[in-house]
């Protein structure tokens, strides 16, 4: 499976991969939402269509919620799980985000027994004492 | 704090709101104690999950750090500072990256850790402020220990030990004109 993974910060980016290597993603990177949709046009003329993107939600040229917006937008891009992965807790923010397309939400810090269970709430990875045993 | 560039994460083009004029006390909302356990959540999840952050009390002694500062722009406009003594800040990166699969660190990759950890320890310090404040992007420097909170009065600062190096977190009022820093229009 192929993941897309969202973060204008390359260290948060490597970490996030880092976790969804461990279950088995193929990981493309980019870290604003206008470079995400370039990636997820080319994913998807490869035929590679990411079954998760990890966003951020504040970042430059183009933010975590535009992009969520955007996706949902288009059609090609429904079966696309996105995940929001952020320090932004306000409640009214994870509502925009959710209302927006948004199927989960990750607050930072997180650890990655946290991601890889979202990721099992997701039915994206086996369960997740299993994928930690 | 001497302003050296760094390697700097792009700044936000989309549009800006500008940082409030009010001056709040830090301390009306987050004490050290607090801020410790803010700063200890984020080393333990990001950097190191066994570590033990001592607080340090007493006279700090300045060391070359790598200085991170974030602002939040609202009702309630503070500027954070986290500062990671040099050789700390690039074991910080070499443990945040997974050691050794990434190689030596690189000058950006420092930048860019200590930034990260700034946004998240921010992040953290926004949710117990009025809802509808706005986060900046991380701007990353070289300074010192002991800068946080340096040109205000009203700053909360706790100074931590990890392991031999010295890593302070301040939370200071924002005062009119003196971050030049730019508020995203987005909460982070």
């Amino acid at each position: 499976m192929h993941a897309l993974v969202i973060d204008d910060s390359r260290t948060m980016r490597r970490i996030v991969s880092s976790v969804l290597a461990r279950v088995g993603f193929t990981c493309v990177e980019a870290e604003h939402g206008e470079e995400a949709l370039a990636k997820l046009e080319d994913m998807t003329a490869a035929g590679t269509l990411p079954a998760i993107a990890t966003i951020d939600w504040n970042m430059p040229v183009m933010n975590g919620l535009t992009f969520v917006t955007r996706v949902r937008a288009d059609t090609r891009w429904r079966d696309v799980t996105l995940m929001m992965v952020t320090t932004e807790s306000e409640h009214g923010q994870i509502v925009r985000a959710l209302a927006a397309g948004a199927h989960e939400y990750v607050l930072k810090p997180f650890t990655a027994e946290d991601m890889i269970s979202k990721l099992s709430m997701l039915g994206l990875v086996e369960t997740s004492a299993e994928v930690m045993a | 704090m001497t302003a050296v560039p760094f390697p700097q994460r792009t700044q936000p083009i989309e549009e800006s709101a500008p940082i409030g004029q009010a001056v709040v006390d830090p301390s009306s909302f987050v004490d050290v104690d607090t801020l410790v356990e803010l700063l200890t959540v984020t080393w333990a999840t990001f950097v190191d999950p066994e570590c033990y952050l001592a607080p340090v009390d007493g006279l700090i002694e300045r060391r070359p750090a790598v200085v991170a500062e974030i602002a939040i722009a609202g009702d309630a406009p503070v500027r954070i500072t986290l500062s990671v003594e040099q050789a700390g800040a690039v074991l910080v990166t070499e443990m945040m990256l997974g050691e050794g699969a990434y190689g030596a660190p690189t000058q950006l990759d420092v930048s860019d850790a200590i930034g990260e950890l700034s946004n998240v320890l921010g992040g953290n310090i926004k949710a117990l402020l009025p809802d509808g404040s706005t986060l900046t992007l991380p701007n990353v420097t070289a300074g010192s220990t002991g800068t946080a909170g340096d040109n205000d009065g009203t700053a909360v600062t706790a100074t931590v030990a990890w392991g031999p190096y010295l890593v302070m977190a301040g939370i200071s009022a924002e005062v009119a004109g003196q971050l030049p820093l730019t508020a995203s229009g987005a909460a982070r």
